[in-house]
């Protein structure tokens, strides 16, 4: 027996890894974005947006063609994002309601698609409920080609716009005044946005793909204040995440996105925990600095 | 499909439009509160109470599955507000955590319970209101309608006697939870209160509705609610008759197109929103479009009171204020000059002589006022 095999490291097995791997790099990077942009509950709505788009491209295209899918499903994601925008915009709905009542009435029209699909049931459409749990072990080669230039594209764009993204994100009327054109990164960060969430779908399902999204870039927020540290501890411990969770799901026979999405609060929950107990450290050498210095002053005053 | 409707697809309206009314009314507070996701968040929560239920008394009919399910309801408000308040989370970024964690670790348990249980993930989504009608609750031998139907139908006879009761303070913590606690009301109270009746809501209409139309439904009618009232009383009346319509409106549709009836009645929340957003007064687009026109006329009736009353007096009195020369001075095109024009004379700020426009009394004081400021 082949010592390095221990793990009886599949070659299906390697491509959900290197499949989970890619999306959570894409995911980690771009959803601290999110968190910091405080719409991290646009990732959940966008999901459940473009399940009637996937089923739409499905009915359209009578095969599963991801191609076909992928485009229904972002058309459909980039209709919700556009609806919610104008509600919130042009109405007195809050955001909040507004997310909620455009997510459940796309879904409500995906779930109509879905009862049509069953009534008249063929071979092709086998797995297509996958999509609301996703199906990480489903993952073939032709994917990771696909996930590989999500991953590529989230990182060159957030590498050559990273001063833009990082003052857009924090100052947005600064960003306006400095003549950057906002609407153009907007555009281009809502692009991304549904690009990774509709190609996650398939691995993560409409109801975990927002943690997928999230989880990484709050637990790196516990690590650092730098912008750049976390973005980069979130995309790198989102592909972590993904190998690790792909390989216990593989190892504990547990489903593969929920796996990965407990995985990932252990890490968050783990991550507050160590900041928490750094904090109360700081607090006490810092207490024990200002009484060192108080008695320091004292023994400067006594002479 | 002959003789629809049939008592079954009575059946199936009663429950759809008994869950519609208890959904609207612990809706209602969520929204007016901002807590709209609160609602997904329970929603897909309960899943982990109910497997946890189970595992205990091992029985799928037991009442357990609803008191742990609630209990995982609110267990979850509770986790989001401890991310918020003790582990420095944003609300949104909160919300976002806690549902796909519980959510993954009922998953996780159903998959590894599979062999023991029949407990179907999708059907927690998608809900069964086409079969609501098979489970019958039996009173001795016989059977009294579905037994969602009582279910809901309690639920919504408790939260009108919550109403009842509890109406005025609402409405007191709802607009101004300062003053409602220095008047000795307490916020947290009602907000557990509020959340714990919302995480009932949830657990009692899942079964039936599913999570995604129990979430349409909370958040939808309200929101279209609060574009036509600004009462509470109002707000809520209206919900529950948005309610009723979306679902009365989705269950017909729905069995003639031979559709899931959530779904349908899902978007059917929607189309009532899209409806109120056109047609409301004040904030509705036909409102807001009518008045940006006012505004505008307003605007262009000022500027010909001012040239008038400009040169009204002066050697160029013939020329300027003579009507047919308008079109030139203003650069306005002539069936603008005649609108703005009649509209200003029927509201006696214009006179007209001669051919020639002169301001009355009323609108040369306009034109000082618009001028002077």
């Amino acid at each position: 027996m082949n010592p390095l095999n221990l793990w009886e490291i599949t070659p299906g097995l390697a491509t959900v890894v290197l499949g989970t791997a890619l999306l959570g790099l894409a995911t980690g990077a771009l959803g601290s974005l999110a968190v910091l942009r405080r719409n991290s509950l646009m990732g959940d709505a966008l999901s459940h947006a473009a399940y009637p788009g996937l089923l739409a491209g499905f009915l359209l295209s009578g095969t599963k063609s991801v191609a076909m899918m992928v485009l229904g499903a972002s058309i459909f994601a980039a209709l919700a994002q556009w609806l919610t925008g104008l509600l919130i915009r042009s109405t007195r709905v809050r955001p909040d309601a507004a997310l909620a009542l455009v997510m459940g009435c796309f879904f409500g029209f995906g779930m109509i698609l879905q009862s049509h699909l069953q009534q008249n049931p063929s071979a092709a459409q086998a797995g297509l409920k996958d999509y609301l749990f996703g199906q990480a072990g489903l993952l073939l080669e032709e994917d990771i080609a696909l996930l590989a230039a999500l991953a590529l594209l989230v990182l060159v764009a957030l590498v050559m716009g990273w001063s833009r993204w990082k003052i857009i994100t924090f100052d947005r009327a600064h960003a306006v005044s400095l003549g950057i054109n906002v609407f153009f990164w907007d555009v281009l960060y809502n692009f991304l946005f549904i690009l990774s969430v509709v190609i996650g779908l398939q691995v993560a399902g409409v109801v975990l793909m927002s943690a997928l999204l999230i989880m990484p870039g709050c637990a790196a927020r516990y690590w650092t204040k730098r912008m750049s540290t976390m973005v980069t501890l979130a995309g790198a411990s989102g592909a972590i995440l993904g190998v690790g969770g792909t390989f216990a799901s593989d190892q504990l026979s547990w489903p593969p996105g929920p796996t990965i999405v407990l995985l990932g609060f252990a890490w968050l929950i783990i991550s507050f925990f160590v900041r928490d107990i750094r904090k109360k450290r700081n607090q006490y050498s810092g207490n024990s600095a200002k009484i060192s210095d108080a008695l320091h002053l004292g023994g400067v005053g006594a002479n | 499909m002959n003789n629809f409707p049939d008592t079954a697809d009575l059946q199936t309206l009663l429950v759809a439009c008994l869950g519609a009314v208890a959904c609207a009314l612990g809706g209602a507070f969520l929204v007016l509160r901002r807590l709209s996701l609160l609602a997904d968040a329970i929603s897909h929560s309960i899943l982990l109470g109910i497997v946890l239920a189970w595992i205990l008394v091992r029985d799928l009919g037991s009442p357990f599955l609803l008191l742990g399910a609630t209990a995982s309801g609110v267990f979850a408000v509770w986790l989001v507000e401890w991310f918020q308040q003790r582990a420095g989370i944003k609300e949104d970024a909160a919300m976002g955590l806690v549902f796909p964690a519980l959510f993954s670790a009922a998953v996780v348990l159903i998959s590894q319970l599979a062999h023991s249980v029949h407990l179907d993930t999708d059907a927690v989504i998608n809900g069964r209101l086409e079969l609501a009608f098979l489970d019958p609750l039996i009173v001795g031998n016989t059977p009294i309608g579905p037994r969602s139907a009582w279910i809901l139908g309690g639920l919504v006879a408790l939260q009108l006697i919550l109403l009842a009761i509890f109406f005025h303070p609402l409405r007191i913590v709802w607009f101004d939870p300062a003053f409602a606690a220095s008047i000795g009301i307490s916020p947290v109270l009602f907000h557990w209160c509020v959340t714990t009746t919302a995480s009932l809501t949830c657990v009692s209409a899942f079964d039936a509705l599913g999570s995604i139309l129990v979430v349409a439904l909370m958040v939808g009618p309200a929101s279209s609610a609060l574009l036509w009232a600004r009462q509470l009383s109002g707000v809520l009346v209206l919900s529950v008759l948005f309610a009723l319509v979306s679902a009365t409106l989705g269950f017909v549709t729905g069995a003639i197109l031979d559709v899931s009836l959530s779904g349908m009645i899902a978007v059917c929340t929607g189309v009532v929103f899209g409806i109120s957003w056109f047609a409301a007064p004040e904030d509705g687009l036909v409102a807001q479009w009518a008045r940006k026109r006012r505004q505008v006329l307003e605007f262009r009736i000022g500027l010909l009171l001012v040239h008038l009353s400009t040169h009204e007096d002066g050697p160029d009195s013939d020329e300027e204020c003579r009507y047919d020369r308008l079109t030139s001075h203003l650069k306005w095109p002539e069936t603008l000059v005649t609108d703005v024009t009649s509209d200003a004379l029927r509201r006696e700020l214009l006179i007209e002589e001669k051919g020639l426009l002169r301001c009355t009394l009323r609108g040369r004081d306009l034109a000082k006022h618009l001028s002077t400021n």
